[in-house]
């Protein structure tokens, strides 16, 4: 029974992603209809506007934002995994201010770089912010408890952001900085998915690999020794695969917040607490998530489009608050 | 602890939700308490005796802790109420009730860096005004606090460097301070060592004989319950099973229904308390 | 052992009058300490009396109250919640008043001139309103528990960043920067209206505070010790929340929110004097106010013609300290 409720959830997902990205397809400033997306996709170019926003736009569009919801969901799943902590998450963590900063400081001292080093950049910068949080909550003998790991996360992103606001004042990069603060997939192109591709399959890859020793490192460290497994290594690869994933999808779609913290929350709701479940309809609820998000942001005031970050923000955020009030049962 | 003293009562039979003691002072009327959607006890009347040590008894969950909880006013009561001295518990001012008695929760933690006299010290807010350094019967109360309890000379080190049965001490000697007749302590004896759980309740004993102050406790060893109390309280699932002197309650039949083992008692040579020796769990 | 206390907050006292002696002389144009003196009290050159009097000291005076008010309000907020990591920004005041400020920002032009006290009051009621939604989202079961505070806060704080983000996307690119500004915290150009708003008012709430010093240590027992020892924990814990969450308030919205002064200075405080209340709260205002002197006089002169404001500075300073202190933190 268990195991045909993971496959259920699966194929009724990824359906559900394949009608999210049709839809997405067809929304935005200039509505395109279903007919018109079909031939742009199969059939022979005709070189006509509507083919060009299908083409270049929306369809790289939808597609980026996949990968960046199933990159965020998967990395959130596996951080909290990995900290046996359910607060864990890219953007709770300090990912999004690291990547920030890094930016901000690659684009005051080189300005005008194209998109490669920028997502480089982000990269080694949403390590840097989620490596504080994790390595100054290992040191402490209390270890990362929730509130622990929401106060150092909220910290470590409050420093950081501080410095990039320092620089941002500094060389007055504002509203470059603000769309990438704000987090989205408006920018996107088939160049950044490729860029991204590798990435996110080493990602998924790894995560893939770990999962099921994720669900034994849940039952505490000295039962998952005592069952054979090996911390370390499960720990360092799990680290790598969240970079990947994490850092990649921050770098390309800026601060996507809540993704990675609701789905995996909404993954164990619907399938139980095995990793080898959770991590991959995760990756399908964060997609969805944030290519409906996407479109829904085209939606609201067209031609203005509303950045998927607010958007998932209107579920994170109540989700947060609802968490906050079930757990807090201490003096 | 031989002797029967004033306030016990022979054992109820099984089930029965009251138990009556000659004097009031201190009971519980028609008692209800739970956590959120859960009731752990429904409508318990009891009496505790005044001027004995009682020890409260019962398998996990049975509701001993909540029990106390409530009478130590940590806990609201849904319906009815505790009561000192005619007045319910939970309706006067906290620090009244400060004044009047004293509790000990289970695994108090003390800041970091606290010495045992500054802990001491801290048994006098009740009394204290808001302003002002401590007053010479303040000075007097913390010393014959630390004297009592035997730490006055730890009274210069910080709480966290004690042993477990010198913290607990301490922190008694804290609850001493306040300078109450009534002591309550939650399973202060809990994750100690058999040297210092002796160590705790000789000294709750003596202040008992020597100085007439009124203990309950939550205990979870029958048999130390059993040998340093004048009167047992038994509980299971929110109910008083049965009350009396250990002599009394702890017998085979009290055992198979409150803890459900088969067990032998026998008579402990030094004290005359009974001590019980499960030896099957019971088949339903 | 119980001269330490008040001895060492003399020291720091004295400490803190030098500083600021040596602040004032500081600067584009240098004035030696002497000649500050001087120029204090109308002895020296008019062009000394000028920079030092009229240009520096309401600065100056200005970063110390704010330091004194932030440090204040982040040890009240340890305090009460038992947890080191606490910080009135972390839990979502300072959002709070910078929602304020935005909404007021994004009125019509007559509106936000109306008058000089427009800024502040927003921001004040801001930081006020996001208090009553941390502690409303907070309470629960008749009180609040510190955990459920601290979680709450965090989501609270998130909501309304993300609801900054979306007002600032309205605003052109002017009053953006001019938003940004105002969020990173400065003490500069204010001249001495902040000054006599704020010192009355912690003239009357530092007092207010230092009674409750002894109440505080007791709370730090947690519920159970503390209630019985005669303290009614929900009243007193509203009532010194109330306290914090207004000396946070007015410093923030007189000077723009200035993190993590209220979280470090605290700890800064604890390791010399101390956990007991009596002490560590007049420490704690005294290294507030220096360590916002010192932000401040820094960010001015470090950078040639640049300015970086004291809320930067801060983290600057403050980083790798609250780093340390995580590390070794044991709460």
């Amino acid at each position: 029974m268990p195991r045909r409720r993971g496959r259920v959830w699966a194929i009724v997902l990824a359906l559900l992603l394949l009608a999210a990205c049709v839809w997405s397809v067809t929304v935005g400033a200039v509505r395109t209809p279903p007919a018109t997306v079909w031939e742009a996709v199969f059939g022979t170019d005709n070189g006509s506007t509507a083919h060009e926003v299908v083409r270049s736009l929306r369809l790289p569009r939808a597609v980026v934002g996949a990968m960046v919801g199933a990159a965020l969901a998967m990395a959130g799943a596996l951080m909290q995994g990995l900290t046996r902590n359910p607060l864990a998450s890219p953007s709770l963590m300090g990912l999004n201010a690291g990547a920030s900063l890094a930016l901000v400081v690659l684009m005051a001292v080189y300005p005008g770089l194209g998109h490669t080093p920028l997502i480089v950049a982000g990269f080694v910068g949403a390590s840097v912010g989620a490596l504080l949080v994790f390595g100054v909550g290992a040191l402490s003998p209390a270890g990362l408890t929730p509130v622990r790991l929401a106060l150092a996360g909220a910290a470590v992103s409050g420093l950081l952001g501080a410095f990039t606001t320092g620089l941002v004042l500094l060389y007055g990069i504002a509203q470059g900085l603000l769309f990438y603060s704000v987090g989205g997939v408006q920018n996107a192109s088939w160049r950044q998915a490729l860029l991204f591709a590798p990435w996110w399959l080493a990602g998924t890859v790894l995560a893939t690999v770990i999962a099921p020793r994720l669900t034994v490192l849940a039952l505490g460290d000295d039962v998952a020794v005592g069952l054979g497994q090996r911390l370390r290594a499960t720990r360092a690869i799990g680290t790598l695969a969240v970079l990947a994933l994490a850092g990649g999808a921050v770098a390309v779609a800026g601060n996507v917040a809540f993704v990675g913290l609701v789905a995996p929350h909404l993954a164990r709701y619907f399938v139980g607490v095995d990793y080898r479940k959770v991590v991959p309809i995760a990756g399908l609820l964060g997609a969805l998530l944030v290519v409906v998000a996407d479109g829904v942001g085209r939606l609201i005031r067209p031609p203005f489009e509303t950045p998927v970050g607010l958007l998932t923000a209107v579920i994170g955020v109540p989700f947060l608050l609802y968490y906050a009030r079930r757990v807090g049962h201490s003096a | 602890m031989k002797g029967v003293g004033v306030g016990s009562s022979g054992p109820q039979g099984a089930g029965s939700k009251s138990a009556e003691a000659p004097d009031g002072r201190l009971r519980f009327g028609d008692v209800s308490l739970g956590y959120r959607d859960r009731l752990i006890v429904e409508g318990l009347s009891l009496s505790l005796p005044w001027g004995q040590v009682t020890a409260i008894i019962g398998p996990n969950g049975s509701g001993k802790s909540t029990l106390l909880r409530a009478l130590a006013r940590l806990m609201r009561p849904r319906a009815g109420a505790a009561y000192l001295d005619g007045h319910a518990i939970h309706t006067l001012p906290t620090r009244e009730v400060a004044k009047r008695l004293a509790v000990l929760p289970q695994q108090p933690q003390a800041p970091e860096g606290l010495t045992v006299r500054e802990l001491v010290e801290y048994g006098r807010f009740p009394l204290r005004r808001t302003l002002g350094g401590l007053t010479r019967d303040d000075r007097q109360a913390v010393a014959e606090a630390l004297e009592l309890t035997g730490t006055t000379d730890l009274s210069g080190e910080p709480v966290s460097s004690l042993s477990g049965g010198q913290r607990q001490r301490a922190w008694i000697a804290m609850a001493l301070a306040q300078g109450t007749e009534l002591l309550l302590l939650d399973e202060p004896t809990t994750f100690l060592d058999m040297a210092h759980q002796l160590e705790v309740l000789e000294l709750l004993k003596r202040l008992n004989a020597d100085q007439g102050r009124t203990v309950v406790m939550v205990l979870h060893d029958l048999g130390l319950a059993s040998r340093y109390s004048h009167h047992l309280v038994a509980l299971r699932e929110g109910r008083v099973v049965t009350t009396g002197a250990p002599a009394e309650v702890v017998t085979p039949a009290l055992l198979r229904e409150v803890f459900e083992v088969e067990a032998d008692v026998v008579v402990d040579p030094r004290s005359g308390a009974p001590i019980c020796l499960p030896y099957a769990v019971l088949s339903r | 052992m119980t001269l330490r206390g008040p001895l060492t907050n003399v020291v720091l006292l004295l400490v803190l009058a030098a500083a600021l002696v040596i602040a004032l002389g500081l600067g584009f144009f240098h004035v030696a300490p002497a000649d500050v003196l001087r120029a204090l009290f109308g002895d020296a050159t008019a062009q000394q009396e000028l920079v030092v009097g009229q240009l520096r000291l309401p600065r100056a005076l200005l970063a110390v109250l704010v330091g004194a008010a932030l440090a204040l309000s982040g040890t009240l907020l340890q305090g009460v919640t038992g947890n080191g990591l606490a910080d009135p920004g972390i839990v979502g005041i300072h959002a709070g008043a910078g929602v304020g400020v935005m909404l007021l920002l994004v009125l019509p032009v007559s509106v936000r001139e109306a008058s000089a006290l427009a800024q502040p009051v927003a921001a004040f009621v801001g930081a006020g309103a996001a208090a009553l939604l941390v502690y409303g989202f907070a309470f629960k079961d008749g009180g609040v528990t510190a955990t459920r505070l601290l979680l709450v806060g965090v989501g609270v704080a998130a909501g309304l960043s993300a609801v900054m983000l979306l007002l600032a996307l309205r605003m052109n690119d002017q009053v953006f920067a001019y938003a940004v500004a105002w969020q990173s915290g400065s003490v500069a150009g204010k001249g001495w209206a902040p000054i006599r708003v704020l010192a009355p008012l912690l003239a009357a709430l530092v007092p207010l505070a230092l009674l409750q010093a002894r109440r505080l240590d007791v709370l730090g027992f947690g519920r159970d010790v503390a209630t019985g020892l005669g303290v009614a924990v929900e009243r007193q814990r509203l009532g010194l929340l109330a306290l914090s969450v207004g000396l946070s308030a007015s410093a923030v919205a007189l000077a723009g929110s200035i993190s993590f002064v209220g979280l470090i200075a605290p700890h800064m405080a604890r390791s010399i004097v101390g956990p007991r209340h009596a002490n560590l709260l007049p420490s704690a205002a005294l290294l507030g106010g220096l360590l916002v002197l010192v932000a401040d006089t820094a960010g001015r002169t470090l950078f040639g013609t640049t300015e970086l404001p004291a809320g930067v500075m801060v983290a600057a300073v403050g980083a790798p300290y609250f780093l340390y202190l995580l590390g070794r933190s044991k709460a």
